[in-house]
């Protein structure tokens, strides 16, 4: 059974179709890149997905079930998670407390232990503490800690985008153009720390407009135009492939 | 525990010693002991209307719930002979059953569309109670509000006594503080905290946004109820414009002036510009406008708010060390 099996969605704003009839699945354990020019729907398939936005026609299952219906906090819950384009994060927050807010969800917390801070209330937070410091040092982030989130550098805010998304405990992490503005050396940390997410039996769905970093990390590559797909397959054969050439309006789909 | 908190608590635990002892220090004086009375109640609205802001939001209907409450418990006394020690309770939980109703839809507007909002909220409540004269006393509003009696095994304590009201107003007011200080430096003070920094975020890591927000509003105006509630029994009469736009526009101006980042900024910001304002009281009409001008003055040149002063004095005695 695939992980997440999209089935004929379609999401319209007014008389804009931003996906039509699209389908497709992803097995677990793979690296998936979703590819495709500007305005294709790409991010709007992700905010479909996480339940920004309830599509118009059409299911999503996730692990069978279908999931088209709940709201970001609900699909979280069950382990879809996701990242955003722009860097998202509790600006004025600690790198750590950042990472503690991600992890919220998997540590028992109530409003009454919380009121009164009972001993048990103490210890899940430790815990939560001591599993956000675990992620950092995952991330490669952690001498970055006790660091307002707003003061780092470009890279690392987007790192400790990802590390937030891993802290709430991922089955699918959704990656929205994760190396975005980022210099050669700060992408191919990222694309390392992606296949190590990965090995850690986190399924990845990634858009990303570097072509080099798609092709190198992607097991199979998805894309899709005008809100429909249009090929899928290993990195070599979408590279080969007359349509995809032709939606990138003849470009060099290298020159991204 | 990092020392700048250590500090804070003792410095709360220094104002709340001279606050009990205050009676005592003033010599029973009854003006005195009104403005304190004021102070606990101003500082109760404020720190409740600060626990919303936590999330982000400011409510101009704060001042509406604290006259349901004053309403509820004025009522059940005139009307059934019902003591403030039940009133204050049924006050606060209708403040809260309303303020959760309304929560619903306006919870689901942001920034200044809340704003707005909870204005037009605030409103309604008080034009209802103008507006029902049978019901609720029309604009004469409500009089002859007794406070209670207490009797402790064989100590009668009669609440019209000034020095009584004003430990009762304290204990309440302490509590209520004390429950925002422990909400908010707990795991729910964080959650707060993060739907204010990025709601979108906050969302997407599993957060159910509306709840929080429905359960910080419910809470805080319940608090504003119980206030309502002591407020009543304190001065004996309430009317609907006791409760309108500028007594929650006051609690707005106390928690700016006293900084919004943690809870000593609604504390001190009250305690002080209540002060202030008694001082300013024989200029009359010119305290609205001389309170503007705190305001401005706060906010170009104390852009923290009152809370930030003991930690610019330690850095600068820091820098004159250091030479």
């Amino acid at each position: 059974m695939p992980l997440l099996a999209i089935n004929d969605l379609s999401m319209q704003f007014g008389g804009l179709t931003a996906l039509k009839d699209l389908s497709f699945a992803i097995e677990p354990g793979e690296i998936r890149g979703l590819i495709g020019p500007n305005g294709a729907g790409k991010t709007t398939l992700f905010n479909v997905i996480s339940g920004v936005y309830r599509p118009t026609k059409g299911s999503i299952l996730f692990k069978g079930s279908d999931v088209s219906t709940l709201k970001p906090h609900q699909t979280t819950r069950l382990g879809i998670v996701r990242t955003f384009q722009a860097v998202t994060l509790f600006k004025n927050f600690s790198v750590l407390k950042n990472v503690m807010v991600g992890g919220h969800l998997h540590s028992k917390y109530n409003y009454w232990g919380a009121l009164l801070n009972t001993r048990n209330t103490r210890a899940n937070e430790q815990e939560n503490e001591r599993k956000a410091v675990e992620i950092l040092e995952f991330m490669g982030i952690d001498q970055y800690k006790d660091e307002v989130a707003a003061n780092l550098p470009h890279g690392h805010q987007r790192a400790l985008g990802i590390a937030i998304a891993m802290a709430a405990e991922p089955e699918l992490l959704m990656l929205d153009e994760p190396c975005t503005g980022m210099n050669p050396e700060e992408t191919s940390e990222i694309v390392g720390l992606i296949n190590k997410i990965r090995d850690r039996g986190v399924t990845i769905l990634l858009i990303e407009h570097d072509m080099k970093v798609v092709m190198g990390i992607c097991d199979t590559i998805t894309v899709i135009n005008f809100g429909t797909r249009i090929a899928e397959g290993p990195p070599e054969v979408i590279q080969q492939d007359e349509g995809v050439h032709e939606a990138y309006l003849g470009s060099d789909i290298y020159a991204a | 525990m990092n020392p700048d908190n250590r500090t804070a608590k003792r410095y709360a635990l220094v104002a709340l010693v001279f606050a009990f002892l205050f009676p005592v220090l003033c010599g029973y004086d009854k003006y005195l002991l009104h403005t304190g009375i004021t102070i606990a109640f101003n500082v109760a609205l404020a720190t409740s209307l600060w626990l919303i802001w936590t999330l982000g939001f400011i409510s101009f209907a704060h001042a509406g719930f604290m006259g349901i409450g004053a309403y509820t418990s004025a009522l059940l006394f005139t009307g059934l002979g019902w003591s403030l020690w039940a009133g204050m309770w049924v006050g606060a939980l209708v403040a809260a059953l309303i303020a959760f109703a309304v929560s619903l839809p306006l919870m689901r507007t942001r920034a200044v569309y809340f704003f707005m909002a909870s204005w037009a909220v605030g409103e309604v409540i008080k034009r209802i109670f103008a507006h029902y004269r049978e019901f609720f006393g029309g604009w004469d509003g409500i009089f002859n509000i007794m406070p209670p009696k207490l009797s402790l095994f064989a100590l009668e304590i009669d609440f019209a006594s000034r020095v009584a009201y004003y430990y009762l107003a304290l204990i309440v007011c302490t509590l209520i503080v004390f429950a925002i200080y422990r909400i908010n430096r707990s795991r729910t003070g964080m959650i707060y905290w993060s739907i204010h920094e990025s709601e979108l975020l906050a969302e997407h890591v599993g957060i159910n946004v509306l709840k929080h927000k429905v359960i910080a509003f419910t809470v805080a105006c319940s608090f504003a109820g119980l206030t309502g509630a002591l407020y009543a029994h304190y001065h004996t009469y309430i009317n609907p414009k006791t409760f309108d736009i500028w007594q929650s526009e006051f609690s707005l101006v106390h928690i700016i002036v006293g900084g919004l980042s943690t809870v000593m900024g609604p504390i001190l910001g009250a305690s002080i510009l209540t002060i202030v304002d008694e001082l300013l009281r024989p200029t009359g009409y010119y305290r609205v406008i001389l309170f503007g001008v705190i305001v401005i003055l706060t906010v170009l040149f104390l852009p923290g708010g009152l809370e930030t002063i003991p930690g610019k004095i330690r850095r600068l005695v820091g820098r004159v060390r250091n030479h």
